[in-house]
């Protein structure tokens, strides 16, 4: 196997400022969302996209409006996740 | 007019005599309000049937999603019918054809001649739609195979699993005496495949329907069996994947070429058993998680090529984890709790590649705190924490480079896997891979882009961890939102952008095209809009309304809103949005109430309606009670949240000095969470507010910010240092700027009253800080009532009971200090009997 190469390609373009500010910089905090499906006794990737980071409303399962989570385990789902604004 | 006058009679007579019985004026208009809260709903989760001409939309009520409309793309406003409680399926299977189950019915429907076959005692339901067939297994164990018109074509007894590609393919495990036997089901046989008397887990297609998956332990003794059975040659292969104690569960990943099977073990070894007295904590232990758990995940890796005698065993020591991607031959492993300092939500991690072929790890990237895998191609994806850069590995070249642009969000491969798509706050960008040229895609500068349709095959449950790219073979749709919540967007299919939808202020919540693209369907509301449907002639460039939505809201045209300009002390332009009372009298003076959280113009298109708010907050009745609302921006700088948000706050109330309109004398403050906490801080310093209302709030961020947090298993330092309250730093390095930024250290300085709640089931933002405001202020003989719902979470519900008596005590509070209206007992308890 070759080694890794850092290429030294940079591409410079105007989205990026010198300085980026927390709030910006969250975005990379965005999960999967997951939801307990009782029937099957699993917690399901719901297919949805939500942020780690709170915000004003919870991530919400289009399906039925209830909150994705985070994933634990596949018969146990975790935290209340948040609406991506 | 008249009505209003007859409505407002109505109420002075009911309450003239129900004050007489200790209600408060504030109850009985209440009552009022709620009983309107079951007029209203949002339309929403659009499916089309496959040519488009039917759509069925939920009526989403605040607590309940259970009434299906079906409407007709031809007639406007007419839905074909309602659907009641027909939830838990969903599926057209032919044009006109529609299939619903939910309690234990299911319902064939045709929508031309609306006749209706009804099949009761229905436990699940499945369409088939390429030959128009659909399965129902029902309560006596029977899984029934039908033709597009309702004809019984096969069926079985006896059914304890079955499985289906929703095209064709039918399996199903029958169970008699001892033995489970799985069966492949057609229109015209039940062809046995396989027989076993071990215990079935589970029962699985793998995506390329090539193969049934069997879960089994072994009867008698704790032995985990996979069985593949082919569905063409139905070929049996059984692979011995050890001891099933402790089994939780089995993931069975088909490779992309379907010659090979990554296969996850999942157990769970109860730690809360094992190590009970004492509970020791370790400060090296990178899985706290466990401690609310109470157990640990051990995962047991297997590879199974076709044609290989027994499974490889994973060597899962040194990184526990293993995720597989699109190249067959390699597989992601890491270690997610291995130095763990939970300074953010998830571990930053350290991600290996695991070349199966030579047995060897190769370290790919650090700080990994996202990595995203092409499905499609030999590419991996990884957001560097502290760079705040994305870099790319080929695996095929084992190269790596950085994307050099801060700002670039979530990244989408495309088809072929050459280029890589990224939402922004500025456009929609394009990397070229082989070029490595970054470019913002035309007409979408300035832009604030989402891509909402995609796929995201399987690789790995770990959360941040996932493959993301777009579909060959659908049309995506992206989204554009411009500075001031204009929405316009683009469809891409095959390297080609197109404009499918001009500029349009309304919140456009969904949209959805046909097949062919020619056809689209949208979801919109405004502030003064209930949410409706609307058809778009893609072609012809027109749109209509399809479906109106909520009629009843008859009033929501006059509501009136307007946008605040204001700039904080660090000299950033904000917005609040101002909504005025209704029947609004420009002779009049009226009370305001401020509802802060961070940023808030982004609601300015949001269709506001009465119901019992979880947070007990319903802006559009506080509206139809004579106040105006206010929701100003909120944004934190180098002073720290607290701070950030008194200087918000002031800068948003000086630029309402010139609205006559608004009794200066009579502002409440309010919010809840966030906006809880901003709150408490800034009653200790501001002398703006008649009155407060703090919910589910933060009050002493230093205890906090070392709190073991319970709904995520973590300490909390994520939450302040990567998190919401976007501190620059740990509080070793800022000891200061948290200090200063602590309601409960100027709790002493409250100079006007605050009404308090939680729900003690709270474990985001524990109850008990509010306990603990509540002390500094009774310590320091402050005007405070704080309310404990026992059943609360960090809301209390959707119109919940509890929910409802927030709302109601809410509106007494804000009437008694901002209307003067003192009937109220519960509140002169405190006040009138006073410190």
């Amino acid at each position: 196997m070759k080694n890794l190469f850092f290429s030294a390609f940079i591409v410079l373009i105007g989205t990026g400022a010198a300085f980026a500010t927390k709030e910006a910089n969250t975005k990379s905090a965005i999960v999967k969302g997951y939801h307990f499906d009782t029937a099957q006794g699993l917690c399901v990737n719901s297919q949805e996209d939500c942020n780690t980071v709170e915000t004003a409303a919870f991530c919400e399962w289009s399906e039925d409006g209830s909150t994705l989570r985070t994933f634990i385990s596949p018969t146990m789902c975790g935290s209340p996740l948040y609406k991506i604004q | 007019m008249v009505q209003y006058l007859l409505k407002l009679i109505v109420l002075w007579l009911t309450c003239l005599f129900t004050c007489l019985s200790g209600q408060s004026e504030t109850a009985i208009i209440y009552d009022s309000i709620r009983k309107t809260y079951g007029h209203y709903y949002k339309p929403g989760n659009l499916q089309l049937s496959p040519d488009g001409r039917w759509i069925s939309l939920k009526k989403q009520f605040k607590n309940s999603r259970d009434t299906l409309l079906i409407l007709d793309r031809k007639k406007a406003d007419q839905p074909v019918m309602a659907l009641v409680k027909r939830n838990d399926y969903f599926s057209f299977i032919k044009d006109h054809k529609l299939l619903v189950a939910g309690e234990r019915t299911a319902e064939l429907i045709d929508l031309i001649s609306l006749e209706k076959m009804i099949y009761n005692d229905t436990k699940q339901a499945s369409a088939l739609p390429k030959y128009h067939h659909f399965l129902l297994w029902n309560k006596d164990n029977r899984l029934s195979l039908y033709g597009s018109s309702g004809n019984l074509l096969n069926e079985i007894e006896k059914v304890t699993h079955y499985v289906t590609d929703k095209q064709q393919l039918i399996f199903a495990v029958c169970k008699e005496g001892g033995a489970n036997r799985l069966t492949l089901l057609t229109d015209k046989k039940a062809i046995p495949v396989y027989e076993t008397d071990s215990e079935i887990r589970r029962v699985e297609l793998t995506n390329s329907g090539k193969y049934v998956t069997i879960t089994e332990i072994l009867k008698d003794q704790p032995q985990l069996i996979v069985t593949l059975v082919n569905t063409k040659t139905h070929e049996i292969t059984h692979l011995k994947l050890g001891d099933s104690t402790y089994l939780n569960s089995v993931k069975i990943v088909e490779t992309l070429d379907g010659n090979s099977f990554f296969i996850d073990v999942d157990k769970q070894i109860r730690t809360d058993i094992e190590y009970d007295i004492p509970d020791i904590w370790y400060a090296n232990d990178g899985n706290l998680k466990a401690k609310k758990t109470g157990s640990n995940a051990k995962n047991e890796y297997y590879l199974w090529k076709l044609g290989m005698l027994e499974p490889h065993k994973l060597p899962s020591i040194k990184y526990p984890l293993f995720a597989p991607i699109h190249n067959p031959r390699y597989l992601l492993a890491f270690d997610a709790y291995q130095d763990y300092n939970y300074v953010t939500h998830f571990p930053v991690i350290k991600i290996q590649l695991y070349d199966t072929v030579i047995k060897k790890f190769t370290e790919i990237f650090d700080q990994s705190e996202n990595l995203v895998a092409s499905p499609v191609s030999d590419h991996l994806l990884s957001f560097n924490y502290l760079k705040k850069k994305w870099e790319l590995f080929d695996i095929k070249l084992q190269q790596k480079l950085m994307i050099d642009a801060l700002n670039l969000d979530r990244p989408f491969f495309d088809e072929e896997g050459k280029n890589i798509y990224f939402e922004s706050k500025n456009g929609l960008l394009r990397f070229n891979i082989g070029l490595k040229k970054l470019e913002v895609i035309k007409n979408t500068s300035g832009l604030s882009s989402t891509v909402l349709n995609f796929q995201s095959p399987y690789i790995s449950n770990y959360n941040s961890i996932r493959a993301s790219g777009l579909y060959p073979d659908k049309i995506t749709v992206i989204k554009l939102l411009d500075s001031i919540n204009k929405t316009s967007f683009l469809s891409y299919h095959k390297g080609t952008f197109k404009e499918i939808i001009p500029s349009v202020s309304n919140l456009v919540s969904e949209m959805v095209l046909t097949a062919e693209g020619n056809d689209a369907f949208s979801v919109e509301e405004n502030f003064n809009l209930p949410t409706a449907v609307y058809y778009h002639d893609l072609k012809r460039k027109k749109k209509s309304v399809l479906f109106s939505g909520n009629k009843k809201d008859d009033t929501a045209a006059l509501m009136r809103q307007e946008i605040i300009h204001y700039i904080n002390s660090d000299g950033k332009s904000l917005k609040g949005l101002l909504y005025y009372p209704m029947r609004f009298n420009p002779f009049k003076k009226y009370p305001l109430i401020v509802s802060i959280y961070k940023i808030q113009h982004k609601l300015s298109n949001v269709y506001f309606y009465p119901n019992g708010d979880a947070v007990g907050f319903d802006l559009r009745s506080l509206l139809d009670q004579g106040y105006f609302v206010y929701l100003p921006d909120i944004v934190f700088g180098s002073k720290g949240p607290g701070l950030s948000a008194l200087d918000c706050v002031d800068s948003s109330i000086d630029a309402l000095s010139s609205y006559k309109n608004i009794d200066m004398q009579k502002i409440g403050l309010t919010g809840h969470s966030m906006g809880g906490y901003e709150t408490n801080f800034i009653a200790t310093y501001s002398k703006l507010f008649a009155a407060y209302i703090a919910g589910s709030a933060n009050s002493d961020i230093v205890r906090t910010y070392f709190s073991y947090h319970n709904d995520t298993g973590n300490p909390y330092f994520w939450q302040f240092e990567n998190g919401q309250y976007e501190m620059p730093g740990a509080f070793t390095d800022y000891k200061e700027l948290y200090v200063k930024n602590n309601p409960i250290y100027n709790v002493d300085q409250i100079s006007s009253p605050i009404l308090l709640w939680t729900g003690m089931k709270d474990e985001n933002v524990l109850w008990d800080h509010t306990r603990e405001f509540f002390g500094g202020m009774v310590r320091n003989r402050k005007q405070a009532i704080a309310l404990f719902y026992p059943k609360g979470d960090h809301n209390l519900g959707k119109d919940t009971a509890e929910s409802r008596d927030l709302n109601l005590r809410n509106l007494e509070w804000w009437n008694y200090f901002l209307k003067d209206m003192h009937d109220v007992e519960w509140i002169n308890k405190q006040i009138k009997k006073g410190r």
